[in-house]
């Protein structure tokens, strides 16, 4: 019973996902086009992780909360991709079958469809189990289609703050590059905190305070 | 005339022609012998013997200054008492007489209601008929402004806590360290140059801060410097249980416009020790100084505890007796104890004890143990049972817990996401193993996370098990009736043991049969454990021994 059942998850780990020969790389996909404009995207998460997805919160007008998470990798190359995706398979502990009316090898059912598409890798989940996933995936997958071609830029975020704050006081921290979000870490004595107008760094000691930043912007590429 | 000669306290005649001698500071008396009408009775005013010395009306359960002259004198005489300032007289009060004494209440107000400053007065009573004064005493009177600025809370089992979501923000982390004072008063900004530490410009007292119980973020104020209220506040603290308390009272005075005004300087005043503590060096009353009690319980256990001070004061004239002032100060203070420091593998924010969830877990274990293993029992049980989560019987997917790619090392909690159930309440293994273990750090349990693997296979086959959210055992978890794991995670102490909130296992010895037991590992033995949940317990790998990253 479990050998048969855990086929398909098994092959899809083992061979992930082979990239079919027209596989192109994408400079980034942009979050607004990523789903129909009906799905208003209220909140990011971007992990601090390497080659983790960046994980975005849409809502319908009625929604009080966000109700599909969609998590997204712009990946260097259409390996990073499928890497990703076998990455959901893994750390999956049931099994993922072949949802109806995604796009060409995406996983899942009807609250979970997961694919990757040139270099990009898109994973949806419904939490109100209102949406229709297969759909969106198509509507995904066409926003990556459409995409500009081109590599991704390699070139990485830094962060800042304007002056070195006092013990107990908080400054604000000032990104390199625009971005759609942001994740800011600091090691040492203070620590960095989002407000409603950005990070700020609040120092709880003196000494040297080292500032880790991730940057996702609006093509949701990590920088 | 020897019963007169008896009382020797009486310092002096009155219509001798001489003023009367110096008297010390707080009593003062002076007779005027009854010259006709009742020559046998010699009218006396004596200074009061249990005189208050100092008070501060503005002390909460403060009511009335109580003035008692004992007194003889014939009952055609009238009693009266008055307050007087700089000769002045302030306040005519309405004496009482009785067999033996002259006595009046003050509430510490002048003749309009107004309350007087801070500073001396003098109690007057006098005794008179149609034909005048016949007797006199004095006391010595001292308006004290008393009050506690600051409380720190001082031991070595004291945990930082942190806020998560300041002003509503997600991530928006507020830590207050061990080496804030929790509790404090004083003037903000806003409240006009006349405001002092115990009042506001008007002269009303500042009220005392309520125990904050925002779970999630610190009061703000947009003019501190961290943005956190830091003039007025009473946060909740946390410690270690089995901690002792110190604490630290910052003594001071002042009345609005006047911040230096309201410090006894005429008589002495201590601060007495609130019940259930006792006192650590020095209890005189002086401004700006501090004042050290020391918790005489411990911090029991892992539980939510209300502590109330009522702090009060005493006063005496110099070589007199201590006497209590009426009033007092209560504080209250909200502590949570914690079986431990916060144990994670990481060092850096946010990294602690979240508030929210050391109330959780305070909430759960009721103050009935400080066991580390205990604690994560309730922990996993409060998790498996109260948090109204669900497996995902679909698939089995994480919806707040991550791996780097191709590890199972390194494991990733959005536990800030998860607070919020942002998203959702379904939860997978890597979830429940996350959520309890982080629970656990945080209140200073040390469990990490372990994934089971099958050693060759991908997977392993189950016995029947009753997964988180649902109420009946299944031969499988998920809604297609596959009977496997590719994977599960699990948490335990560094004994072996394990705790797992995912699912209850059929704890009757036939879990592969009906009927069913739950039975939540709580401590259960590996291989318990393993016998229990699958029929390939021999082939399964335990692997990974850490904590979980937070976010």
């Amino acid at each position: 019973m479990r050998r048969l059942a855990l086929t398909m998850a098994a092959a899809l780990a083992a061979v992930p996902f082979a990239a079919p020969a027209s596989a192109q790389v994408r400079e980034g996909v942009s979050a607004r086009a990523l789903l129909p404009a009906a799905l208003r995207l209220v909140d990011v998460d971007v992990p601090e992780e390497p080659h983790a997805p960046v994980r975005l919160y849409y809502a319908t007008e009625a929604d009080q909360r966000a109700s599909l998470l969609a998590d997204v990798l712009v990946g260097a190359s259409p390996e990073d991709a499928r890497a990703a995706m076998a990455e959901l398979v893994r750390t999956t502990s049931g099994a993922l079958g072949a949802p109806a009316g995604a796009p060409a090898g995406a996983v899942g059912d009807d609250e979970l469809v997961a694919f990757a598409r040139d270099n990009v890798f898109v994973a949806l989940r419904s939490l109100s189990r209102s949406h229709d996933l297969a759909a969106l995936a198509r509507h995904a997958s066409a926003a990556i289609a459409a995409a500009r071609p081109g590599p991704p830029p390699t070139a990485a975020s830094s962060a800042h703050v304007a002056r070195d704050p006092q013990v107990g006081e908080a400054v604000p921290i000032v990104l390199s590059a625009p971005a759609l979000a942001a994740h800011v870490t600091a090691r040492g004595p203070g620590y960095a905190r989002r407000t409603p107008s950005g990070w700020v760094l609040a120092r709880t000691a003196e000494g040297p305070i080292d500032l880790a930043v991730v940057v996702v912007d609006e093509l949701l590429r990590r920088r | 005339m020897g019963r007169f000669v008896a009382l020797a306290f009486v310092v002096s005649l009155a219509g001798c022609g001489d003023d009367p001698p110096p008297v010390p500071i707080g009593a003062a008396a002076v007779t005027v012998p009854v010259a006709d009408a009742v020559p046998d009775i010699l009218p006396v005013l004596q200074a009061p013997v249990d005189l208050l010395p100092a008070a501060d009306i503005e002390l909460e359960g403060f009511e009335q200054w109580p003035l008692r002259f004992p007194a003889r004198f014939h009952q055609t005489l009238e009693c009266a008492i008055a307050i007087e300032r700089g000769g002045e007289i302030v306040r005519a009060l309405d004496a009482t007489r009785t067999a033996d004494t002259c006595e009046a209440s003050w509430d510490g107000r002048g003749d309009g209601g107004a309350r007087l400053d801070p500073g001396v007065v003098r109690a007057v009573a006098t005794l008179s008929d149609d034909s005048g004064e016949r007797a006199r005493a004095e006391a010595t009177l001292e308006i004290v402004r008393l009050g506690i600025g600051r409380i720190q809370l001082v031991s070595e089992g004291r945990v930082p806590l942190l806020w998560r979501k300041m002003g509503g923000e997600l991530y928006g982390y507020y830590v207050a360290g061990a080496g804030m004072a929790p509790w404090r008063i004083g003037p903000d900004d806003g409240d006009g140059a006349a405001a002092v530490t115990l009042e506001l410009a008007d002269g009303s007292p500042r009220p005392l801060p309520e125990i904050w119980d925002d779970l999630l973020s610190p009061p703000l104020d947009p003019g501190a410097a961290d943005g956190v209220e830091d003039d007025v506040r009473n946060l909740p603290t946390a410690f270690v249980a089995g901690s002792q308390i110190e604490v630290v009272a910052r003594l001071v005075t002042g009345v609005a416009g006047a911040p230096a005004s309201g410090a006894p300087a005429l008589h002495e005043v201590r601060v007495v020790p609130p019940e259930g503590t006792a006192l650590e060096g020095d209890p005189a009353f002086v401004a700006n100084g501090d004042v050290t009690v020391v918790a005489t319980d411990r911090v029991p256990a892992v539980g939510r505890y209300d502590l109330e001070l009522r702090w009060r004061f005493e006063a005496r004239a110099a070589g007199g007796d201590w006497t209590p002032m009426p009033g007092g100060i209560v504080t209250r203070h909200r502590l949570y104890g914690l079986a431990g420091f916060p144990v994670f593998d990481y060092d850096d924010v946010p990294h602690r004890a979240w508030v929210d969830v050391v109330d959780q877990v305070a909430e759960w274990v009721e103050g009935a143990t400080a066991d580390p293993e205990l604690v994560a029992a309730r922990i996993v049980e409060g998790v498996y049972y109260e948090l109204g989560l669900v497996y995902d019987s679909e698939r089995g997917a994480s919806f707040y817990s991550s791996y780097p790619r191709g590890s199972w090392t390194g494991a990733s909690f959005n536990a800030t996401r998860f607070m919020e159930r942002d998203n959702g309440s379904v939860v997978n293994c890597s979830d429940a193993a996350a959520i309890v273990s982080s629970f656990s750090n945080m209140v200073g349990v040390d469990l990490r996370y372990h994934i089971l693997t099958h050693q060759w296979e991908r997977g392993f086959d189950l016995y029947y098990l009753q997964a988180i959210g649902s109420d009946s055992f299944a031969a499988s978890p998920f809604r297609s009736g596959n009977p496997a794991f590719s994977y599960h995670a699990v948490t335990g102490p560094p004994d072996g043991s394990f705790f797992d909130a995912t699912l209850a296992l059929d704890g009757d010895g036939m879990p592969w049969a009906a009927p069913h037991e739950v039975l939540l590992a709580e401590g259960l033995p590996a291989m318990d454990y393993l016998s229990a949940l699958s029929p390939e317990a021999e082939q399964i790998r335990i692997q990974v021994d850490e904590k979980v990253r937070v976010r």
